[in-house]
């Protein structure tokens, strides 16, 4: 009898039994992990609106998740989102795309200078860094710039307790400031500011520039703390818009594929990252659309709850869990969403 | 509200602070003949255990709770909201002092910064968090249940300021500060406009600190903590003498002359 390279693989390698007689919200076996998260590894969580929803259910799992920049006593849940807080290991907002990140811990490390932060709605000014945790705005440029210079150092104090570094790629797309290179979460004159083509300019990262950005995160990260590990995701959330000369369709599975092609080559070169799969349980044919709202692009709460159920298979729930606050009390904060409101 | 001849029945919950009132009312209830007071206090969150049953406000789940109310009303192991023409919330939490340990630690742009803080807050952060902490009390909750269940009259009584002995406590360097500085005024008229908007929003009355009772601000006459007690099933006992936060009879009469004149009852 003749044998074959697939004789005496697991029903996971085989897509009738890894994926046909599964049910779509529980696949078995899926996602297996790289390393152990301790219950006093200390988590930093960072990336697009989809990250939150895991930051939330860490926590609630018992997991010593890391929030640099608490909220003060008195803001209400609602409140704390509102106002940034409890969202990410520091109060950052949403970053979308790798470059993003990168600035803001070098610009915390003082290696990097971004221009154009300070952006103005209404006679009020805005952290354009972050635009939404300043909803009503603030007073001045000087308290943006003070505001921030806080912020920063408590993203260095991130860089320096971080254990396991959780990150949710989002975008490829990003509006810049030209000359400095400056990357910006929301484009300029949406929540905040003005466009000027002069000034700002559309940059869609490659691959290459994606995978080099992150390299250059993780280094930053390991200088702090050689022992540091990232566990990396895929945000399943179509882009809301796209400035790609492109139907938005073929722009989001452009960004997707990049990102998810990044994630891969990052988890299968280095030991120190693991990828969790929870782009594909949302976005799979086989789930027919069933882990997104009317809107196809919002992921619904079965398709969060399938998500970490596959997450915590292997993470399991540790003994300090509660369920005291449901995770879906705290609203999950989305600039990139805002974009609709401006699509017309 | 009450019938011709009959009394006007005042029912007052709260927590620790109640003593102070109830102590009070000792002295000044022979001046108002129209007003028949019950008490109903337990300590420390307590009142939290309180549920709206059909008609009444009980703490059946919690046997301890439910023993606290009877011995400090004389009996009585639930609030039956028939049996009132009007209530009072003491203290649960509605504190001046809560607002100024935010203070303590966060701090706005145009704020001082003489004294030592953690945290820079944009002055929408601040208002929020400030808000938060008096919607977010025992009292403005419990006043909920209330208006709820009737539309009786309503009225809300915050914590004693602090004594000034405060000045030389644990937190002398913060309280020193809010004596000193213009901010202090200013959290003070923060917390009065956010406890009267408080208030507003459950149909409520809240009833600031009667001024006789007020030191230099934002603090309360050091003598009037002589006499604060605790309640205790066994007989009243004195607080420590390093409390600040606890106000004896004479405050206790002063604020709750002034809650019954907000009920347009005033001393015969």
């Amino acid at each position: 009898m003749r044998g074959h390279p697939y004789r005496g693989l697991p029903p996971r390698a085989f897509w009738r039994s890894g994926v046909g007689q599964q049910p779509a919200e529980a696949l078995q076996d899926l996602y297996r992990r790289r390393f152990v998260i301790a219950p006093t590894d200390r988590i930093a969580t960072a990336g697009s609106c989809f990250a939150q929803h895991i930051s939330g259910r860490l926590r609630r799992q018992g997991y010593t998740v890391l929030d640099t920049e608490p909220p003060p006593r008195g803001l209400d849940g609602p409140a704390q989102a509102r106002f940034g807080y409890g969202l990410f290991a520091a109060r950052f907002g949403n970053i979308y795309t790798a470059r993003q990140l990168l600035q803001l811990l070098e610009q915390a490390r003082g290696k990097f200078r971004p221009a154009d932060i300070a952006w103005q709605r209404d006679g009020r000014w805005y952290d354009a860094l972050r635009p939404n945790v300043e909803p009503e705005g603030l007073d001045s440029v000087e308290e943006v710039q003070a505001l921030r210079e806080q912020h920063l150092r408590q993203v260095r104090a991130m860089i320096r307790q971080t254990d396991v570094f959780v990150f949710t790629f989002g975008l490829t797309e990003a509006w810049l400031h030209t000359e400095s290179g400056t990357v910006y979460p929301t484009a300029p004159g949406t929540l905040a500011g003005s466009y000027d083509p002069a000034i700002h300019a559309f940059r869609n990262f490659t691959y290459e520039e994606t995978l080099a950005d992150f390299l250059a995160v993780r280094a930053i990260f390991r200088k702090s703390n050689p022992s540091v590990r990232f566990l990396l995701t895929v945000s399943p959330v179509p882009l809301a818009a796209t400035a790609a000369d492109a139907h938005v369709l073929a722009a989001t599975v452009r960004s997707k594929s990049v990102l998810r092609a990044v994630a891969g080559a990052l988890s299968e070169r280095h030991e120190d990252i693991d990828y969790f799969p929870s782009y594909e349980i949302i976005t799979a044919p086989f789930t027919g659309g069933r882990f997104y709202e009317e809107d196809r692009r919002a992921v619904t709460r079965a398709g969060v709850d399938a998500v970490m159920q596959a997450f915590f298979s292997q993470h399991p729930r540790l003994a300090a869990a509660t369920d005291a606050v449901p995770a879906e009390a705290r609203p999950v904060v989305c600039e990139e969403a805002m974009l609709e409101a401006f699509g017309d | 509200m009450p019938g011709r001849g009959r009394p006007l029945r005042l029912c007052a919950i709260g927590n620790s602070h109640l003593a102070a009132l109830r102590s009070g009312w000792g002295l000044c209830a022979a001046a108002y003949p129209a007003v028949q007071a019950t008490w109903f206090g337990a300590m420390w969150d307590g009142i939290a255990q309180l549920r709206r049953v059909g008609g009444a406000l009980r703490a059946d789940h919690v046997p301890k709770v439910e023993a606290t109310l009877a011995w400090t009303s004389g009996g009585l192991r639930q609030v039956v909201f028939e049996d009132y023409d009007a209530f009072l919330l003491v203290g649960l939490g509605l504190s001046f002092t809560s607002l100024a340990r935010l203070y303590g630690t966060n701090r706005t742009l145009s704020q001082s910064k003489a004294l030592p803080f953690k945290r820079l807050l944009s002055e929408a952060a601040f208002e929020a968090a400030s808000k938060g902490l008096v919607q977010g009390s025992q009292s403005l909750a419990l006043a909920g249940v209330i208006r709820e269940a009737t539309p009786k009259p309503l009225l809300l009584v915050p914590d004693p300021l602090p004594s000034e002995a405060a000045a030389k406590g644990p937190e002398a360097a913060l309280w020193r500060h809010l004596a000193s500085d213009a901010d202090g005024a200013s959290l003070l008229a923060r917390f009065a406009a956010q406890a009267h908007l408080a208030a507003r929003s459950v149909n409520a009355v809240f009833i600031p600190q009667p001024p006789e009772t007020r030191a230099s601000p934002p603090f309360t006459h050091d003598r009037l903590r002589r006499g604060a007690v605790r309640m205790k099933p066994s007989g009243d006992t004195l607080f420590e003498e390093t409390d600040i936060g606890h106000m004896g009879l004479e405050y206790g009469a002063a604020v709750i002359s002034s809650a019954v004149a907000a009920l347009g009852i005033h001393a015969s």
